[in-house]
């Protein structure tokens, strides 16, 4: 703010009077005179008058170190036997049911027997709702599949749960169809 | 530090049936940005009111900027008044001596804005005013501003805007303010988001961070000089506060789990946020000197989306410990925690107006609405019809609530009037805009 104050430092604000009289029509205001510098309620200093500071930005490079956070990498997820490394749920739900129990099984048996590898849950909502209920929506989704990981014996040094709410979704869509394909967990073993 | 002076591009009105379309200033730095505004609904019975050109006086062939017209789509906007278009005007008077009161009371014009602009050389300009009550034939408001920089020059129309609004209605304008706001658009497959901030009517739209990770929740500082939203750059949910100018970026929040919702208190020392560093996400409030958290909630539910009261002492917050999410209050000094809300199956993302009396909220019995609760009488309405509607923010005065909705696909912003009687539709081209967050007054 500093230079701002001494750029505006030039600027001021003078009040001309305010005439509570009735001019004569059509002739004006007799007493629309500029005010001196005297009349302390009408002289504003310019420094009184916030101008705003220039507003400068700041760029966030795109090279991503903590994996691929452009578009959803679901794609690349490794897949094991055949069964899809994704879980979803319904509408504000986070509980696995009997379809998507047997999933998480399948990868925490993986990891059982692989036990160089390790695992990261991303826990996913649809866009409805608001985002930062999203955001903890998509913790609890995650926290939910890695307490059933868990309890197959997976410890839990090994698993990370990451929430990107509803920022990252799997389809774009406004429908029904596409929610459900957002309301997930992608489990990414690395 | 570099004191640019910022290009406007392009600038182009068009007028559509009943919609007033306008196409906003480019920045140089930003030429891809752009906000427009579409008016959908105003009050039946606004009040007209005559803006006259503000003549210019320099050796170009014309002002440097329509101040005129930036006052009267301000005052449109608004809902509450009409103006008058320049060539129904009966003269185009820049003085006192020149005005024939008589021509304007015979079109029901109670009021009259003239002015001049005067070049002052070295890119600086005077402008002066003089608002007029045509009944009384008398002189209400008369300014006069001296050495202004040609890019401040729609803010002093801002400004003039203010002073018209306060007179006719005793309420503070707004329109000398700013909005932030997270714009996406989406190229070779590849998000890019921005974190904006614009003036109150859209133009003038810069960037304060720019970044492929996604960017959430940006919340006003109370002294309008800093904004602290929810940044995905290094993997997860981080709470950051940056300084507009950019001299000041600092993570605040970078704790195992969620780090998001940030809200400064009214006196801008403290930050609510919601960490889940403890188990599920829950309420904090971080000392901004000290950085000691002190930790409001503690329910195995999810905590989140805290808003402070008018008078600080409490927080009011969304929980689903009832099984879906509805907003409660805790008192800070005594732990006590209160539910607020009961219609309805979802009451999310509590915004508290600034005099303490409302809470806006994102709402759903089905569709998702903003919907406003007086806490004096707990009348409640749903005020908005269109659709996902989301992330409201009031005006530093209370009259008017912006928020984020979608339209065919497209994220836009839409600003309703607390009574729903009026309404407008920001949008931004090629992509979706969202997040938005109305600041305080500028300090003056």
């Amino acid at each position: 703010m500093t230079h701002l104050k001494s750029l505006f430092a030039l600027a001021f604000v003078v009040g001309l009077t305010a005439c509570s009289s009735t001019p004569n029509e059509g002739s004006g205001d007799t007493d629309l005179k500029p005010l001196g510098g005297s009349d302390a309620q009408a002289v504003q200093n310019g420094e009184d008058l916030d101008l705003g500071v220039e507003i400068i930005g700041v760029e966030i490079g795109g090279s991503a170190t903590s994996g691929n956070l452009l578009t959803s990498d679901a794609a690349n997820n490794l897949e094991v036997g055949e069964m899809k490394p994704v879980v979803y749920f319904g509408f504000d739900e986070s509980e696995l049911n009997e379809q998507n129990t047997p999933i998480v099984k399948h990868y925490a048996e993986f990891l059982m027997d692989n036990p160089d590898k390790k695992v990261v849950l991303k826990g996913h909502t649809d866009e409805r709702g608001t985002p930062e209920y999203n955001l903890a929506l998509g913790e609890r989704r995650a926290n939910s599949v890695q307490r059933v990981m868990m309890l197959f014996g997976v410890d839990q040094s090994r698993i990370e749960n990451i929430s990107f709410g509803e920022e990252q979704p799997e389809a774009f869509e406004n429908t029904e169809a596409a929610w459900q394909k957002n309301r997930r967990v992608e489990i990414q073993i690395q | 530090m570099r004191l640019s002076h910022p290009s406007l591009m392009k600038r182009t009105r068009s007028i559509w049936t009943g919609l007033l379309v306008l196409s906003l200033g480019l920045l140089s730095m930003n030429a891809q940005a752009q906000l427009t505004i579409e008016i959908n609904e105003s009050y039946e019975n606004a009040l007209p009111i005559a803006i006259a050109p503000i003549a210019w006086k320099g050796a170009d062939a014309k002002a440097p900027e329509d101040l005129a017209e930036v006052i009267r789509q301000n005052l449109r906007r608004s809902g509450k008044f009409n103006p008058i278009a320049p060539a129904r005007m009966p003269a185009l008077p820049s003085t006192v001596e020149a005005i024939n009161f008589n021509q304007w009371r015979q079109l029901d014009v109670d009021n009259l804005l003239i002015g001049q602009i005067s070049d002052q050389g070295n890119g600086r300009y005077q402008i002066e005013m003089r608002f007029m009550d045509v009944l009384r034939k008398s002189q209400v408001i008369g300014k006069r501003w001296d050495n202004i920089p040609k890019k401040q020059l729609r803010q002093i129309a801002h400004i003039m805007s203010d002073l018209i609004y306060e007179e006719l209605t005793g309420v503070k304008g707004a329109f000398n303010t700013q909005i932030a706001y997270v714009t996406m658009k989406t190229a070779n497959k590849k998000r890019n988001y921005t974190l904006e901030v614009a003036d109150a009517d859209g133009y003038n739209p810069q960037p304060i961070l720019r970044s492929p990770f996604p960017i959430m929740s940006p919340a006003w500082s109370p002294d309008s000089k800093k904004l602290a939203y929810v940044s995905f750059e290094k993997g997860r949910s981080h709470i950051i506060v940056q300084s507009l100018d950019g001299k000041y970026r600092e993570t605040l929040a970078q704790f195992k789990g969620i780090n998001g919702a940030p809200a400064f208190s009214p006196d801008g020392k403290k930050v609510a946020m919601t960490l889940s560093k403890d188990g599920s996400a829950d309420i904090y409030v971080m000392d901004l000197a000290t950085r000691d958290l002190t930790r409001m909630t503690r329910h195995w539910s999810i905590e989140t989306e805290a808003a402070w009261s008018a008078d600080s002492r409490s927080l009011f917050f969304n929980s689903d410990r009832r099984g879906q999410p509805q907003i409660f209050q805790v008192f800070l000094d005594s732990g006590e925690i209160k539910r607020i809300t009961f219609e309805g199956r979802y009451n999310g993302n509590p915004e508290i107006s600034p005099d303490g009396r409302y809470v806006a909220m994102v709402h759903s019995a089905g569709g998702f609405h903003i919907a406003l609760q007086d806490l004096m009488t707990g009348e409640f309405n749903v005020l908005t019809s269109t659709f996902l509607d989301e992330s409201p923010t009031f005006s530093p005065n209370g009259e008017m609530i912006l928020y984020a909705m979608n339209q065919g696909g497209n994220g836009k912003l839409a600003v309703v009037s607390l009574d729903g009687a009026t309404s407008q539709t920001l949008s931004v081209k090629d992509g979706q805009v969202r997040e938005p967050a109305w600041g305080p007054y500028l300090q003056r």
